[in-house]
């Protein structure tokens, strides 16, 4: 049924389809509408849950871990400080394999307190042992919500995943959604059956710990089955297609990157506005395209290097920067461009930060310094970051 | 077709630009996107709210700085900006109850013809249907699925009415175009809208604080550090002020309560040559309006008075 829902609320339509048995969650914007309407679905009988309003993000997780550990369904929510405040048991949940769908509501890190999108906060947990996929509209909050079950409870898998929307700019902005039914719903995403559960009959230890000559194990399995996802994404969205005729590209999107000359990376919702400017430049004859990256791990190196492969230049725009470095998108780009052994001159621009406005200026002006970065790669040389809005008047690194 | 929504917390601005993107979207059969840039998270404070409605798919999520319809729910955040903010052939929708000289600028009475169904003033809807009226895109048909997309079903009976209600006012549905009679009403002699800079109303009769913001912060300035000795303000926050603290001198005691208790430092002590501390005294650059010194002061001295009158007055 057609609706018309801000990001939160077609996420947390998403969810409601999903049928979890247990939500636990603490409030915090721009995620805080998802709980709020999980709850009132709980209350109207709409959803049939287990809702635990707790008193910490950190306590949260740790809920949502304790129920997955009997073998619940479970889902919680949170952004920004709230996600840093849960960062200690991020590992104990993908450590101890169970695949709890969290949103996070991306939002920028105090201090300077600011309670706007960027991208600052899942991805400075990368490393957490999450598959973090990104959300570019509400439509697609909505079914990521419903496949990331499918993904984190498949077998081969068994992790946690992270849907991550971009504070303000999905959370709360409006537009139509398709929402599928009930049945459909059903039909696409069975009940959640797992032996890595508490055995209330013959009770086992969750909490364990791994010596020096366990662990590696541990971590090689937790990476290989990461990696796993890999192949699992493709296979759900297929699933997903099959049952509400809508198809999802996988891991990474290609958008007019065959012959595209300059290519822009993008993440989230930003790519709607970097899709627009291609569109805008290849009416005037110019080669342009874009990478959308969904999921950025297990990271799609492979296949984010051979859309690349064919570019003159590449630019990656993130609403993100590891200070001192680069941006934490354009350090795994470039990891993905350097494995494959594809030379390709690079801009990171980094934009958007604590809910500043992206314009179509700035990403215009971005597409004009690959064009210019194709032609002379020296002048470029010295730092690959460009922050717009500083750098130069709308976006250029002149 | 692109809408600047212009309106203080509270006033509802956000609910007419999701009413009005639902309307495009589910009735109308287009593509629409709804959102707010919010600013300080406080009823009375300044807000923006924007709708974007196209044919296709709409990719970008920045905010408008022009737009054909530029809607204002609150006449006092009107002021000398208002027309960098419209695309050629646009039109300003201000709530007033006066028309205005400029054929640009449409003027409707929100406040009354809210007030006459609901029994208060609540504009946004009123807008609604004005815009429904004055342009082609979305119908008052379209408008009323939007408002029931929207609103709770109790207050829906009532946004309706005066959806219906702004529509005519507007001159929707007769066969000349709202814009032509607005061009009849003002060859008729209507008066011209005052047009107020709030900000600048606030600097009369204002003592700076002088040991404090002689210049404001820049970015350079405060981007390395978050501790500031005047609280947590680096910029002028006048702006979400709805209500003024006006001190009565001749009753005031100096006991300081209001100067200590101020959330943001705003209040500061006026000495005389000796360096007696005379009298205190707002700088109204930064006062937010919060109140807090009028419930704090033991001699009642402090009123709140409301900025929308006063800049009437
Ligand atoms: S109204 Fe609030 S901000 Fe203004 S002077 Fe009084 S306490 Fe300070
Ligand atoms: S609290 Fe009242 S009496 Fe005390 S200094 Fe402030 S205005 Fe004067």
């Amino acid at each position: 049924m057609k609706r018309f829902l801000s990001g939160n609320e077609a996420l947390a339509e998403g969810v409601r389809l999903a049928r979890p048995q247990v939500i636990s969650a603490y409030p915090i914007t721009p995620q805080t509408t998802v709980v709020e309407r999980l709850a009132e679905m709980v209350e109207e009988g709409s959803l049939e849950a287990e809702y635990l309003h707790v008193e910490s993000e950190h306590t949260a997780l740790a809920a949502a871990i304790g129920a997955a550990a009997t073998g619940a369904r479970t889902f919680t929510a949170t952004s920004s400080q709230g996600l840093l405040y849960m960062a200690e048991c991020l590992t104990y949940a993908s450590g101890g394999r169970f695949p709890i769908v969290m949103a996070n509501a991306n939002r920028a890190l105090a201090l300077p307190w600011n309670i706007y999108g960027d991208q600052r906060d899942s991805l400075s947990l990368l490393d957490h042992g999450w598959i973090q996929v990104y959300a570019q509209d509400n439509q697609e909050a909505l079914d990521l919500a419903l496949m990331a079950y499918a993904v984190a409870e498949d077998e081969r898998v068994a992790l946690p995943v992270m849907v991550c929307v971009d504070g303000f700019a999905l959370t709360h902005t409006y537009e139509s959604v398709d929402a599928p039914e009930q049945d459909a719903a059903d039909a696409f995403l069975p009940p959640y059956r797992t032996d890595n559960r508490f055995n209330f009959e013959e009770p086992v230890s969750i909490g364990y710990s791994a010596g020096p000559e366990h662990n590696r194990f541990y971590a090689y399995h937790h990476h290989q089955d990461m990696r796993a996802a890999e192949a699992v994404v493709p296979e759900v969205e297929a699933r997903f297609a099959a049952c509400m005729g809508r198809r999802y590209p996988g891991m990474v999107e290609k958008y007019r990157t065959e012959d595209a000359e300059v290519v822009m990376v993008a993440l989230g919702s930003a790519a709607g506005l970097v899709r627009t400017v291609v569109d805008a430049l290849r009416e005037r004859g110019v080669a342009a395209g874009m990478l959308r990256i969904r999921y950025l791990r297990p990271f799609p190196a492979a296949r984010i290097a051979s859309a690349l492969a064919g570019a003159r230049a590449v630019g990656v725009l993130e609403k993100d920067i590891s200070f001192g470095a680069t941006g934490t998108v354009y350090a795994n780009v470039m990891q993905a461009l350097a494995s494959a052994g594809v030379a390709v001159p690079t801009l990171d621009f980094v934009g958007g930060l604590g809910g500043d406005d992206l314009s179509r200026a700035q990403v215009e002006g971005a597409f004009d310094d690959l064009l210019r970065l194709a032609e002379e790669p020296v002048a470029f040389a010295a730092d690959p970051v460009v922050f717009l809005g500083i750098s130069g008047a709308e976006g250029g690194a002149a | 077709m692109e809408v600047i929504w212009h309106a203080r917390g509270g006033q509802g601005a956000f609910t007419a630009a999701r009413a009005l993107g639902a309307a495009a979207a589910l009735s109308g059969g287009l593509h629409a996107l709804a959102f707010p840039t919010f600013g300080p998270e406080r009823r009375g404070a300044p807000m923006r709210a924007y709708t974007k409605i196209a044919a296709s798919p709409i990719g970008d999520r920045s905010a408008l700085r022009q737009a054909d319809v530029v809607a204002y729910l609150d006449e006092t955040l009107f002021d000398d900006g208002w027309e960098a903010e419209l695309k050629p052939g646009g039109i300003v929708l201000l709530n007033a109850p006066h028309p205005a000289a400029d054929p640009r600028i449409v003027c409707v009475d929100a406040d009354a013809i809210s007030a006459e169904v609901l029994g208060r003033p609540i504009p946004n809807t009123v807008l609604l249907g004005a815009i429904a009226a004055l342009s082609d895109v979305v119908t008052l048909e379209d408008v009323h699925e939007g408002i029931k997309a929207t609103m709770s079903v109790r207050l829906q009976e009532a946004n309706l009415r005066i959806a219906d209600a702004a529509f005519k006012a507007v001159g929707g549905g007769g066969s000349a175009r709202a814009s032509q009679e607005l061009d009849a009403r003002v060859a008729a002699g209507a008066r011209p809208v005052t047009v107020h800079d709030a900000s600048e109303a606030a600097r009369q009769n204002v003592t700076r604080t002088p040991y404090l913001r002689e210049t404001f912060a820049l970015p350079e300035d405060f981007a390395r550090s978050t501790c500031f000795t005047g609280g947590h303000l680096v910029s002028e926050n006048a702006g979400w002020r709805s209500v003024r603290p006006v001190l009565d001198e001749t009753v005031c005691t100096l006991c300081l309560q209001c100067y200590l208790l101020c959330p943001d430092g705003t209040i500061f002590k006026v000495r005389d040559e000796e360096g007696n501390v005379e009298r205190v005294a707002v700088d109204f650059a930064f006062c937010k309006g919060c109140g807090v010194c009028a419930k704090a002061c033991p001699a009642g001295c402090i009123r709140m008075v409301p900025e929308r009158k006063e800049a009437r007055a």
